[in-house]
């Protein structure tokens, strides 16, 4: 049985700061508004690194030390799984920039941060841990591979596992080429189903009997258009405390079910 | 983990050749790879580890729309050693939804992006005919292998630069534990781009000659592309996946730990989940890239493991760091020392660095085999080892 307790979580996007206001809004108590995603600079890292870090290098820890402060789970206690689609499309964009001018001097800090795994590295030395780490892409489909991933190794590790998918839109020109609809960040600390610590339990099962309710249509083109969006139904089912299963994107004409028990 | 976890098929593609045999025979003759880089608007002055012939070989038919330098290297890897057909043997026998595909690379199809920013027209707009989906996202490798495997279970691309298609193995091993697959297939493939030698040279860390991992004159790496992939599943077999272990630097984001200690906790991590002690490891294929402090550390890190009689060498100096794919294939190349019974050397080595304790064999060795380690650090990130044992037929 491949299953897994929720023991945090965490949200960033447009108009969902926070997971305590993402729920309200899953909830239907507040209606959703477009604020700006606020990407503040990571507490966990030092100063000067701070300064230097990107966008999507500050929601990917932003959202992830939000799922493990939520969780009460010490850093050096948790396999991670970082998940993006594109990483650091700034910096990518910058990058190839440079190649298309006849000197081609790419500035060495920009290659250093371009590798897909920056985010993950900045999460090791801001949190001194030496605990492994992933950083996958999936394409559209890259939450549900953060999940599997993260269920699997939270199976196999009988550990606790924080797993973070997000995803910032490409600066013109590649924005046509790729879009992604919105900055948004998701994570959650998973652990082995026996863990003592209160937590709704999400289950891979072969089908999914049911379905959630249909989202606030508002985050509809949230839920489509960015990778991590994928995740947002499942937040709905959390965050309405449903006993639920749901279908999760795999691949063209597939999909993981997950069953939610509490 | 699981056991036995078997290496069922496996093929490798690289500046060497293509194919296993080609790459023992390199191995076996000290041929290096390694040649004066010719792509276009690269800064000159630095040795590659090109793979021959992929300018003529467009793909066609229904893979067009994934045409670009890695996904021809992709088709070279599956065509080589008999690939595609185990893979496809695999999914006739097992379903086609319980083969996964997890593969690594570093810069996928960015070519065709550095192209594509070349050719913008007045208003900076990128031309139509850029497929970001099908050449440089991240995942289009895998689409490739499912395409031709017809693999339909759980895939994924690791980007984690070096390390990158060794964790592609742990995370196989990872699916076949938890029931998810009853085969994988494992693997990595990156080419040569400008992204990456305009990027390592900014960092000053290409060499201006072939590299000389180990050597105590080193000055640098070499850059490779190649296509590798192992075929996972947990049966019985002859090449067994013994043990895996990981770990993040948590250091510094550029340089590595003097002592390497992210690297000791990965190779601890694998003997423990080997079930073997140290002194049960007959060869390391260090990662040994030529850089001067990569290189010291893991000496440090590989010696404060396993002392100083373990035999050591590191192979880059035959294909080149072939960044997110030298995880798999150092790991084919650690197979093929274990299969056929012998410890490559170090190419390029003249002169060892003094300050040095593990014991680098330079010349290759021809000697039974038990147990072999592969190791592939990306200091400041992350590190994986690899142990693979002969298992009964």
């Amino acid at each position: 049985m491949i299953a897994a307790r929720i023991l945090g979580l965490g949200v960033i996007g447009p108009g969902l700061p926070d997971w305590p206001a993402a729920r309200a809004v899953l909830r239907g108590e507040v209606p959703w508004r477009e604020t700006p995603v606020d990407l503040t600079p990571p507490e966990i890292l030092s100063a000067r690194e701070r300064r230097r870090t990107s966008p999507v290098v500050r929601l990917a820890l932003g959202v992830a030390e939000a799922a493990r402060r939520d969780s009460g789970i010490a850093a050096q206690d948790l396999a991670v799984t970082f998940a993006s689609s594109i990483g650091d499309g700034g910096i990518l964009s910058a990058i190839l920039e440079t190649l298309a001018t006849d000197e081609k001097l790419v500035s060495p800090t920009h290659f250093h941060n371009s590798v897909h795994n920056a985010a993950a590295g900045y999460w090791g030395i801001g949190q001194h841990s030496q605990r492994p780490t992933t950083s996958l892409a999936a394409g559209d489909f890259t939450a549900a591979a953060a999940l599997t991933k993260s269920l699997m190794q939270c199976a196999t590790d009988d550990g606790p596992v924080l797993m973070a998918a997000f995803d910032c839109p490409l600066p013109p020109p590649m924005d046509v080429a790729r879009p992604i609809a919105a900055s948004l960040g998701i994570a959650m600390v998973l652990a082995p189903p026996d863990d003592d610590r209160h937590g709704p339990l999400i289950r891979l099962v072969g089908m999914a009997q049911n379905a959630p309710p249909p989202p606030p249509s508002a985050l509809v083109p949230m839920i489509e258009g960015t990778p991590a969006g994928h995740l947002l139904p499942l937040l709905g089912v959390l965050a309405r405390q449903e006993t639920m299963t749901l279908a999760l994107p795999s691949a063209p004409g597939r999909s993981l079910c997950l069953e939610v028990t509490w | 983990m699981i056991q036995p976890l078997a290496i069922t098929g496996r093929s490798c593609v690289s500046a060497l050749g293509d194919g296993r045999a080609a790459l023992r025979t390199a191995l076996r003759t000290a041929r290096s790879g390694l040649r004066r880089c010719t792509l276009a608007g690269a800064t000159a002055g630095t040795w590659t580890g090109t793979v021959e012939g992929l300018e003529d070989q467009p793909l066609a038919g229904e893979l067009a729309a994934f045409d670009c330098r890695n996904n021809r290297l992709v088709l070279r890897g599956l065509d080589a050693d008999g690939f595609a057909g185990t893979a496809q043997a695999a999914v006739a026998r097992y379903g086609a939804d319980r083969v996964g595909v997890i593969l690594g690379t570093s810069t996928s199809g960015v070519g065709q992006a550095e192209n594509a920013y070349q050719r913008r027209d007045e208003t900076g707009a990128l031309p139509a005919d850029f497929d970001f989906a099908h050449t440089h996202d991240l995942i289009s490798l895998v689409d490739v292998v499912r395409h031709v495997t017809g693999a339909r279970g759980p895939s994924y691309t690791i980007s984690t630069a070096c390390s990158s298609s060794a964790k592609a193995f742990v995370d196989g091993a990872q699916l076949l534990a938890a029931g998810l697959c009853d085969a994988v297939i494992v693997g990595g493939v990156d080419t040569l781009c400008l992204t990456s030698l305009q990027g390592f040279n900014s960092l000053q860390l290409l060499s201006p000659s072939p590299c000389r991992p180990m050597d105590a004159n080193r000055d640098g790496i070499s850059i490779g592309e190649a296509a590798a992939f192992a075929l996972l599943e947990a049966t019985a077999g002859s090449l067994l996946l013994a043990g895996y272990g990981e770990s993040a630097d948590g250091y510094h984001m550029s340089s590595p730990h003097p002592e390497g200690q992210g690297a000791q906790l990965a190779m601890r991590a694998a003997l423990k989940r080997a079930g073997l002690d140290a002194a049960a490891i007959d060869y390391v294929n260090m990662h040994g890239t030529g850089s001067q402090s990569n290189d010291r550390a893991e000496d440090i890190a590989t010696t404060t493991v396993f002392g100083t009689s373990v035999a050591c060498s590191a192979t880059k100096g035959w294909t080149g760091h072939t960044l997110g794919a030298a995880g798999a294939v150092e790991a084919i190349i650690a197979l093929e020392a274990l299969e056929h019974g012998f410890i490559p050397g170090t190419l390029n080595l003249e002169v060892a660095d003094p300050a040095f304790t593990s014991r680098i064999i330079t010349s290759t060795e021809e000697r039974p085999l038990r147990a072999v380690m592969s190791n592939n650090f990306g200091f400041g990130g992350n590190n994986a080892s690899l142990i693979f044992t002969r298992g009964q037929s």
